[in-house]
């Protein structure tokens, strides 16, 4: 489904990504872990546009080379980053931005727009699931939620874009247990066939919950090993060292 | 560090005005007042080349136009500028010493009892003074070794005889001699100051410094200060004043200017604690300085620390003027004002270049029936792209017969600019008080605790010599005036 | 200086035909003397320092105030909810007198003059002189109004007359309540100068709600002045909302002169054009235990220029003060200028005040997240903005009036 050849990305002529290759099949979930600097960050924000970096290479995605692409059309196209730390946008309410950013992505496939009662129908439904108050659809876009609170609003949009590909940055950062659970089933419960997932993060727990088909180590800049599921567990125990210079 | 302790020993004395005595020692005076000829007569007596003449001719006449500001919160009786004396020199210096030995040994004990062991070289510890005794320069110490490495550290005298084309070349292009009337009163008869002048490259090793004296009564003091910095030099200079017990008011207006190439940065610190009037506000100094620095090269950065505690009216807006590409311009201040003293100090960032920055830090603290405005003007032109600002004043309120004040002047002439500016006002809360007393401390030791803690941020820019002393200095002047 | 002899003929031909008492007479004359000593504002003059007025009322050396023919209200702006009306049009009051249960509305004929200190602000100076049309307003003790007061300021095309002055009160009297709404609407396409006075009493309990529409002005130039004195336990909300105005000066006294009174200003400045908006707000503690809140927030786009200057002060006996200003500007275009003086001026220790002011462009990080989401970038940009100006209409506490904001902005922020 994804295909990324030889994606290289600096930024004030320093190269962070230094020639990253990955192929990611419909359906399968892959994880990258890797130590502090190691470009993980740099790699969500090159797949899902961010301007700032100087990027080569391709990222081949529905006969599609991403690279030439904005962020909005990239998100049309059905890519979903779930932030490592979500903005706060205060005055802009979260039910507002929800409703806009669905009906962009709508309307951009040729689905008719949502008006405001079947909006809020659909929404509530997808809170209700993923055990997101009413009240903080109402509330200025994370202003004042909690780090767990953040996250869940990063997997209720991502449950109500229906994205095919997404990736998640560092999503178990600052969750607790109880956070982790329900952010773990609302992805487990958005796997399917026609969508996948990249799962960057720096520990293992998370994929105790979320388990990968594959598992990735980035270290300066590139992929430098890969394995299954059991590599995280090596991770775990050995730590990254045998991978840094 | 000697100059310290000497300090912090007089300090322990009592809050009553440690350096309140007068040498007596015979003075050469002009006769009063503000005329041609008394320019003529100090350019003479500087033994200044005639471009220099000119010069100050130029600003006299230029004068004779302007009028005194009004706009400033603190007010003070009308100066009758033909009632000072414009020079006054002892008359043991009228040849230039030529050893250390040489020195009138009368002004020798008066620098002895400010702490300046100017007889103790080695002891020094790497600070070379240039200690200016009422608008002479007594000695430069040091000056050969700073000649090794190309560092120019003399009297602005002496520059005008030895390094006329550096003096020309920047003299007046940072404050122009028509800035304001203060301004061009000081370009008239400045009577001496430092220059300073760093290589290329060079990374001045020791701090240099300068200290003041005021002594002969209404000799109003103007001193001149240029130091530039050539590329990619760095300089720290200190300026750190004193002045005697006297009745009638004196007058300081001093203009300082200072000149960044490219990747060049001066840092400039003041610790200022001139004779701020009497108990009941009378007496005092006037201090009303015009300082500026220009950033012209691109990465040159000024920073200006002051902790200005003395003078009965502190009068002054250390700036500067972002012209190179990515300068930084930096302003940290602690002003504190007690019984009757009034302060209107702050800041100017100009931002012209591209990407430039500045970072204003005020500590204002105002006590007894004093008066402290934070007057500031953050001004990004249209074409300083990227320009980012962060403005923090903070004002501590001690009793209810004194006035805080903060009045900021923000233009802001570009979209991709930043600029941040926030202020606030508080008390000595008498929880923090009672925390500190329950803990040991007795209320002085307590406010001078929590006041420190108050200007930690501005303290901490201090070079370790004059952080001590501004410690001690800045618990002392709010004495009395808690509780 | 300029030249006010045309000025000073209408002023004659004025005040020789303007029906009033002695004092007020007398009083009108004195203030048309100081200002003539003065003139118009200079920009030395630290009040007057990035005001637009100082260069615009040089246009008007020949001030004329004469009354052009009678127009009326188009129904068309009339709102639609229940609410008492008070019609200006083309300058001149067209108000029949109202005399409810605890409400009077009268045209303002007695021209109290409270406003003694004349020679300060020449503008004012300038208003005393000519205000010949007025409201007032005022509620006896205990009235609670439900329905509220919509003052309409209309300037047909018909209007030709190049000077209008106003002067109104609005008296509360003790623990009574209402809610005033003003929309001033300009059709007209010439240069005129609007001066409108407004003072407001606000006896010990009462509470006033005034929310301000200033929208589409091209052409003229206006000086509001609001002075507003709070007794104890009053409360003045307090709300503008000024979008596309040429060239305005909103000055606003407020003192707030009893124990537990508290003053919540907010406005929005929504700039396009050359327009050349000014907030100048001053709010003094007078008295302990008083509250204040300043909320301004502007977008600026094109060449339009936005000043704000807004002064905390507090009196030395105004301890427990609480004082709160906060000021944001979004400059949108390359020409804009936001100038900002936020200035406290504190003689008592036990307070609690602090003012915040930034300006900038909108933040880059919340637009990559909206467009993350698959937002257009312009969209994404109109979002922040209008979620910019819309933090201020959310300190609205009447939610009618509310809903009636959050439609203009999204009205005014989608037309050019």
């Amino acid at each position: 489904m994804i295909d990324i050849k030889n994606l290289r990305a600096s930024v004030d002529d320093k190269e962070i990504l230094k020639g990253l290759n990955l192929k990611i099949g419909k359906g399968e979930v892959h994880a990258i872990m890797g130590p502090n600097g190691s470009g993980k960050s740099t790699l969500s924000y090159v797949l899902s546009g961010k301007e700032g970096y100087n990027v080569e290479g391709e990222i081949k995605f529905n006969k599609k080379n991403l690279l030439e692409l904005n962020a909005e059309e990239r998100a049309r196209e059905g890519i979903f980053l779930a932030f490592q730390y979500p903005i706060e946008i205060p005055g802009v309410f979260t039910n507002n931005f929800l409703r806009t950013s669905l009906n962009s992505v709508r309307k951009a496939n040729g689905k008719a727009e949502l008006n405001a009662i079947d909006f809020l129908k659909i929404v509530k439904e997808k809170a209700k699931e993923l055990n997101i108050g009413e009240e903080m659809l109402s509330r200025p876009l994370n202003v004042g939620f909690s780090g767990g609170e953040k996250k869940r609003n990063e997997i209720l949009q991502m449950s109500l874009l229906e994205p095919s590909f997404v990736v998640m940055d560092e999503t178990d950062s600052g969750l607790d247990i109880d956070a982790l659970k329900i952010v773990s089933n609302g992805v487990n419960s958005l796997r399917d066939p026609e969508r996948s997932f990249l799962i960057i993060t720096h520990y293992q727990r998370l994929l105790n919950y979320i388990k990968p088909d594959f598992v990735h180590v980035l270290s300066d800049g590139k992929i430098v090993k890969t394995g299954d599921w059991k590599l995280a567990l090596d991770l775990e125990d050995e730590g990254y060292g045998q991978f840094i210079n | 560090m000697s100059n310290g302790q000497e300090f912090i020993k007089n300090y322990k004395q009592g809050s009553d005005y440690a350096h309140g005595f007068v040498t007596d020692i015979e003075t050469i005076d002009v006769p009063k007042g503000l005329s041609k000829e008394v320019v003529h007569f100090i350019s003479k007596q500087k033994k200044e080349p005639q471009w220099m003449l000119d010069w100050r001719l130029k600003a006299f006449d230029r004068l004779q136009s302007m009028k005194e500001p009004d706009w400033q919160k603190p007010k003070y009786p009308k100066i009758n500028y033909q009632d000072l004396y414009y020079y006054s020199a002892p008359k043991s210096l009228t040849d230039q010493p030529k050893s250390l030995d040489d020195i009138d040994p009368e002004i020798r004990k008066t620098y002895e009892k400010l702490g300046i062991p100017l007889l103790e070289q080695k002891k020094l510890a790497g600070i070379a003074v240039d200690a200016v005794f009422d608008s002479v320069s007594v000695a430069t110490t040091f000056k050969d070794k700073l000649n090794e490495i190309g560092v120019i550290f003399c009297s602005i005298s002496e520059a005008t005889r030895e390094h006329p084309e550096l003096v020309q070349k920047y003299l007046g292009s940072v404050i122009p001699m028509s800035d304001h009337f203060f301004a061009t009163l000081n370009s008239a008869v400045f009577t001496d100051g430092s220059f300073v002048y760093i290589p290329p490259g060079v990374r001045c090793p020791m701090e240099l410094s300068t200290y003041f004296r005021i002594n002969a009564s209404n000799t109003g003091q103007f001193e001149r200060t240029l130091i530039i910095a050539d590329k990619g030099s760095y300089v720290s200079y200190l300026e750190g004043c004193t002045a005697p017990m006297r009745d009638e008011n004196q007058l300081h207006a001093a203009n300082v200017e200072l000149v960044a190439l490219d990747d060049a940065e001066i840092k400039y610190s003041t610790v200022q604690n001139w004779y701020p009037g009497d108990k009941e506000g009378n007496g005092g100094i006037y201090n009303f300085v015009t300082k500026r620095g220009a950033c012209r090269g691109k990465n040159s950065k000024i920073s200006w620390t002051q902790v200005e505690t003395g003078s009965a009216i502190t009068w002054k807006y250390p700036s500067c003027i972002l012209q190179g590409d990515n300068s930084q311009g930096e302003f940290y201040s602690v002003a504190i004002t007690n019984n009757y003293q009034k302060a209107d100090t702050g800041t100017k960032m100009i931002h012209l270049g591209k990407n430039t920055r500045s970072k204003i830090i005020s500590k204002g603290i105002s006590a007894g029936h004093a008066d402290n405005t934070y007057r500031g003007l953050v001004s990004i032109h249209p074409k300083a792209t990227g320009a980012k600002n962060y403005t923090q004043c903070d004002s501590l309120l001690v009793g209810n017969k004194c006035g805080a004040h903060t009045i900021p002047y923000i233009e802001n002439k570009n979209s991709t600019s930043e600029i941040e500016h926030e202020a606030t006002t508080s008390k000595i809360s008498d929880d923090q008080l009672f925390y500190c007393r329950q803990r040991g401390l007795n209320q002085e030791e307590a406010v001078s605790l929590i006041v420190n803690g108050f200007c930690k941020e501005v303290l901490q820019q201090l070079p370790m010599e004059f952080a001590v002393e501004a410690q001690k200095l800045v618990g002392i002047s709010l004495e009395g005036s808690v509780g | 200086m300029e030249n006010y002899n045309e000025i000073k003929i209408n002023f004659e031909k004025f005040i020789n035909t303007f029906k009033t008492d002695d004092n007020d007479l007398e009083f009108r004359k004195k203030s048309f003397a100081n200002f003539i000593s003065k003139g118009f504002p200079i920009s030395r003059d630290e009040n007057w320092k990035y005001s637009p007025l100082v260069q615009d009322l040089k246009k008007f050396s020949h001030l004329n105030n004469k009354k052009t023919g009678i127009n009326a209200l188009p129904n068309a702006l009339k709102e639609n909810f229940d609410h008492y009306s008070i019609i200006f049009v083309d300058g001149v009051l067209i108000l029949t007198d109202i005399n409810d249960t605890g409400l009077v509305i009268k045209k303002n004929n007695s021209f109290l003059k409270s406003v003694k200190k004349a020679g300060e602000n020449p503008i004012l100076n300038l208003n005393n002189a000519f205000a010949d049309q007025g409201y007032l307003i005022e509620l006896s003790s205990n009235t609670i109004l439900t329905r509220p007061i919509v003052i309409y300021n209309y300037f047909s095309k018909n209007f030709l007359s190049s000077f209008c002055s106003s002067k109104n009160f609005i008296l509360l009297n003790e623990k009574s309540n209402v809610v005033v709404y003003e929309k001033t609407i300009y059709d007209s396409s010439i240069e005129y100068l609007i001066t409108s006075n407004t003072e407001i009493f606000l006896a010990k309990g009462s509470k006033l709600k005034k929310y301000d529409l200033n929208c589409n002005n091209k052409h003229s130039t206006i000086f509001n002045f609001v002075k507003a004195n709070l007794d104890e336990n009053s409360e003045l909300e307090y709300f503008t909302f000024s979008e596309n105005i040429n060239s305005c000066r909103d000055e606003s006294i407020i003192n707030l002169n009893g124990k537990n009174c508290f003053a919540n200003v907010n406005a929005i400045q929504l700039l396009r054009n050359n327009c050349n908006h000014e907030i100048k707000l001053q709010i003094n503690h007078n008295e302990e235990h008083t509250k204040s809140s300043q909320f301004v927030k502007s977008a600026l786009y094109d060449s339009a220029n936005a000043i704000f200057q807004g002064k905390i002060f507090v009196d030395s006996k105004a301890q427990k003060t609480d004082g709160y200003q906060l000021s944001r500007a979004l400059l949108l275009s390359d020409n804009v200028k936001f100038f900002s003086k936020p200035e406290l001026e504190i003689y008592a220790d036990d307070v609690k005040c602090s003012h915040g002011s930034s300006s900038g462009s909108v933040d880059e990080e919340s637009i990559f997240y909206l467009r993350s989401r698959g937002i257009s970038k312009e969209d994404a940009k109109m979002m922040m903005i209008n979620g910019f100006l819309g933090e201020v209409i959310e300190k609205i506490t009447e939610d009618k009036f509310k809903n009636i904001f959050f439609n203009k902005l999204d009205h005014y922020s989608n037309h050019d």
